[in-house]
C-alpha cells in the first residue's frame, strides 16, 4: 500500500504541528493560571524550587493580586488565603513605594527531611533547603540578595505544594540534610 | 512507632485537658457565686451567652506576631485578633483568635499579657498544650527530657524550652486555619476584673461604649447608672435541608441491576447564620441651669460636659462659678445605639439515615415471601455522615452539598431519609441541632409476568 502526500498538504501538517506545539507552551504562561501544569510539580523539589521563586520574584508594576495569584497556583488553599490577605497587602505597600522589581534565582535544593504530619494528617511532608539569589535586596530585608531558605512542601492528592518558610527556630531541628 | 506514641500523646493530653481540668473547673467556677466566673457560666459549664454584652471584634497590628522569613524580612502572621463581651458586673471576658493567643504565649513581655494578666481557666501552659498537643511527638519530648508533656508546655511559657524544636511543622498553618475558621477555643478565656479602664482590655473599649466605673473612681461625681436599655438580643433562622434521591429516574433493586448503577442521593443543607443584636448605652452629660435653684452645682473639670445649657436654653460654656452653684445641676441622658452583627454559623457534622419504611419491610417478609420464598430483608437501613465546615454563601448563609452516588439497595420498597446535625456554633451562640426530614424515594422490584398470547 502506497501513501502519497503532497508537498503543500506536508507543509500544512507541520505548521499546524508547530502552531500546537508553542500555543501548548505558551498559553499556561501568558495566563499564569496553568502554572502548576506548566512545571510540573509532581516532586517536592520541584515544589520547593517554584515556590520559593514565586515568592522572591516581584515587579511592582504587576500589582499584589497577580503576585498572589502566582503563589496560590503553587500552594494549598489555606496557605493562598494567607498570602493573599495577610502578606501581600503588607509586602505590596513598601513594594509600591520602592517600585520593586526583582528577579529571582533559585539554585542547589537540598533534601533536608521529611516530617511526619500532626494533628490527625497524614499527608507527606517534606523539608527542602535551597539557595537563594536575588537580582536586587528586597526593601523589607537586611540587604542580603544571596541567602540560603528552608521551605516547607506537601503533598496533596496527586501534587506537591509550596507551602511556607521555616522559622529560624524551627531549622535548629533539622540540622544537616542529604543531597 | 512514631503514629503510636503521636496518637497516644493527643489523645492523652487532649483528653486530659478538656476532659479533667477545663470542664471541672468551668462547672465548679459556675456552681461558685463568689466567682467571677459564675455570673456567665451555666452549671454545667457552658457559657450562658446571654448574660454577656457582645463588645465586638478588635483588630490590633502587632509586631509581636511577626515571623522572620529568609532575607532578613519580616511578616506578619496577621492582626491581633481578640471577641470582648461584657459580663453583668462589669468585668470584661476576652476571646483571642488561636494564632494571638498562641503568639501572646511566646511572647508574653512584648505583647503586653504579662503586664496586665487576667484571670484564666486552667493556665497558659495548659491552653498551650491544648493547641499544640496534637502536633507534639512524646518521642521528640522524650529526647528533650521530659516523661509529662505538661511540663514541657509549662517550660515553653517560662521561657526555658522552644516549642518549634518540637512541634510538627504543619501546626503553623493549623493555627492559622483554625483562625480563618473563626475556630475560637471557647475555653481559652481571658477574664479582665474590673474592666472599666479600656486601656488594660486588649484592643481596648468599642468607641462611645461606657463600661460601669470602677469602683472609686467616680471622682465626687454621681455615678451614672448603667443605662436602661434593651438586652441583647439573639434571632436565626432554622437550618433547612433538601434534597433526596436524584438519578436515576427509577432506581431497581441492585439484583436486576446489571451495571450496578445503584442511585444517587444528594444532599444540601442550608444554615441561616445568628443576628446579634446589642445597644450600645452612650450617655451624654450636660450642665444645665435650673431657675428653681435646687441644683447641686457642676464640678470641674469642664470638659467632662458633652454641653453646658444657661438660663436662656443656649449653650455656653463651663466655668468654675457654676461649682457648687445651686442654680446649677448636672443631668446625664443615656441614648441606647442599636448594633447589628451577622456571625455566619458552620456545620460542624451531620448524619443521613436512609431507611426502609416499615411497610415496605412487612411487604418484603409477607407478600414478597409468598410469592418468591426465601425473600428477607438484606440491607434495609443505611447511614452516611458527613463533616462541616460548608461553605460562606450569600447573606451569610453557609450552605452545604454532599452527592452519595451509587449506593446499591437490594430491598425493594419505599426509603424514607432523615438528616441530623449540629453547628459549630458562633461567638455568640451555642452550636444548633437539627433533625430534618426528606423526601422519601422508592426503589423498584421488576416482577416478570407471563401473559399467554392470546
Amino acid at each position: 500500500m502506497e501513501i502519497t502526500f503532497s508537498r503543500r498538504l506536508f507543509f500544512i501538517i507541520l505548521l499546524l504541528l508547530l502552531i500546537a506545539t508553542t500555543a501548548a507552551l505558551l498559553i499556561p504562561r501568558l495566563t499564569g493560571k496553568s502554572l502548576v501544569q506548566a512545571v510540573g510539580l509532581d516532586t517536592g523539589q520541584s515544589a520547593a524550587l517554584a515556590g520559593v521563586q514565586a515568592f522572591y520574584a516581584v515587579d511592582y508594576t504587576t500589582g499584589p493580586d497577580r503576585w498572589a495569584a502566582r503563589l496560590c497556583a503553587l500552594s494549598t488553599q489555606m496557605v493562598c488565603e494567607l498570602y493573599q490577605n495577610t502578606f501581600a497587602p503588607f509586602l505590596w505597600t513598601k513594594f509600591i513605594t520602592a517600585k520593586t522589581i526583582v528577579t529571582a534565582e533559585v539554585t542547589n535544593p537540598i533534601l533536608v527531611a521529611e516530617p511526619a504530619a500532626g494533628g490527625g494528617s497524614d499527608a507527606p511532608m517534606q523539608i527542602w533547603q535551597v539557595a537563594v539569589t536575588l537580582s536586587a535586596p528586597w526593601p523589607q530585608g537586611d540587604g542580603q540578595t544571596s541567602f540560603p531558605a528552608h521551605v516547607l512542601v506537601v503533598r496533596e492528592g496527586e501534587q506537591w505544594k509550596f507551602e511556607r518558610f521555616l522559622l529560624k527556630d524551627e531549622l535548629a531541628r533539622y540540622s544537616g540534610g542529604e543531597q | 512507632m512514631k503514629t503510636p506514641s503521636r496518637f497516644l500523646l493527643g489523645l492523652l493530653v487532649v483528653c486530659l485537658i478538656l476532659v479533667i481540668l477545663v470542664h471541672p473547673i468551668l462547672s465548679v467556677l459556675a456552681q461558685d457565686d463568689e466567682s467571677a466566673w459564675g455570673e456567665f457560666l451555666n452549671p454545667d459549664g457552658s457559657i450562658n451567652w446571654a448574660n454577656l454584652t457582645y463588645l465586638g471584634e478588635a483588630s490590633e497590628p502587632a509586631d509581636w506576631m511577626s515571623i522572620d522569613l529568609p532575607g532578613g524580612i519580616q511578616v506578619p502572621l496577621g492582626d491581633a485578633v481578640y471577641n470582648r463581651y461584657l459580663t453583668p458586673n462589669g468585668n470584661v471576658l476576652v476571646l483571642p483568635s488561636p494564632v494571638t493567643l498562641f503568639m501572646t504565649f511566646l511572647n508574653p513581655e512584648q505583647s503586653g499579657f504579662a503586664a496586665n494578666m487576667p484571670e484564666m481557666l486552667g493556665s497558659g501552659h495548659s491552653v498551650l498544650a491544648m493547641l499544640a498537643a496534637d502536633y507534639v511527638d512524646v518521642a521528640d519530648l522524650q529526647a528533650l527530657g521530659y516523661i509529662d508533656p505538661a511540663e514541657f508546655f509549662r517550660a515553653v511559657i517560662e521561657g526555658r524550652e522552644n516549642i518549634w524544636s518540637v512541634v510538627s511543622p504543619n501546626f503553623l498553618i493549623e493555627l492559622t486555619r483554625m483562625t480563618l475558621d473563626a475556630g475560637y477555643l471557647v475555653t481559652a478565656l481571658w477574664l479582665y476584673l474590673n474592666g472599666g479602664d479600656c486601656t488594660a482590655i486588649p484592643g481596648g473599649c468599642p468607641p462611645g461604649f461606657g463600661l460601669p466605673p470602677t469602683p472609686g473612681d467616680s471622682g465626687g461625681d454621681p455615678t451614672p447608672q448603667p443605662a436602661a436599655c434593651p438586652a441583647p438580643s439573639i434571632s436565626f433562622s432554622d437550618v433547612s435541608a433538601t434534597g433526596g434521591q436524584t438519578e436515576p429516574l427509577k432506581p431497581v433493586v441492585v439484583g436486576q441491576d446489571p451495571e450496578r448503577r445503584g442511585a444517587d442521593v444528594e444532599v444540601r443543607i442550608a444554615i441561616p447564620p445568628v443576628i446579634f443584636t446589642w445597644y450600645e448605652a452612650r450617655q451624654t452629660r450636660s450642665c444645665e441651669y435650673v431657675t428653681s435653684g435646687t441644683g447641686s452645682g457642676c464640678p470641674g473639670p469642664g470638659n467632662r460636659y458633652d454641653r453646658v445649657i444657661g438660663a436662656n436654653g443656649d449653650r455656653t460654656s463651663w466655668n468654675s462659678s457654676m461649682e457648687n452653684n445651686s442654680n446649677w445641676d448636672v443631668d446625664t441622658e443615656t441614648e441606647c445605639i442599636e448594633h447589628v452583627e451577622v456571625f455566619p454559623d458552620y456545620l460542624d457534622f451531620a448524619s443521613l439515615s436512609i431507611n426502609l419504611s416499615g411497610e415496605s419491610r412487612n411487604w418484603i417478609l409477607t407478600d414478597l415471601a409468598q410469592t418468591y420464598p426465601g425473600a428477607h430483608l438484606k440491607r434495609p437501613d443505611w447511614n452516611f455522615a458527613f463533616q462541616g465546615p460548608g461553605s460562606l454563601g450569600g447573606a451569610d448563609v453557609v450552605s452545604f452539598f454532599q452527592l452519595i452516588p451509587n449506593i446499591q439497595f437490594a430491598d425493594p420498597g419505599v426509603y424514607t431519609l432523615r438528616l441530623n446535625g449540629r453547628t459549630t456554633g458562633t461567638l455568640v451562640s451555642s452550636p444548633r441541632p437539627f433533625d430534618l426530614p426528606l423526601n422519601p424515594f422508592q426503589v423498584d422490584l421488576l416482577r416478570v409476568t407471563l401473559i399467554e398470547a392470546p
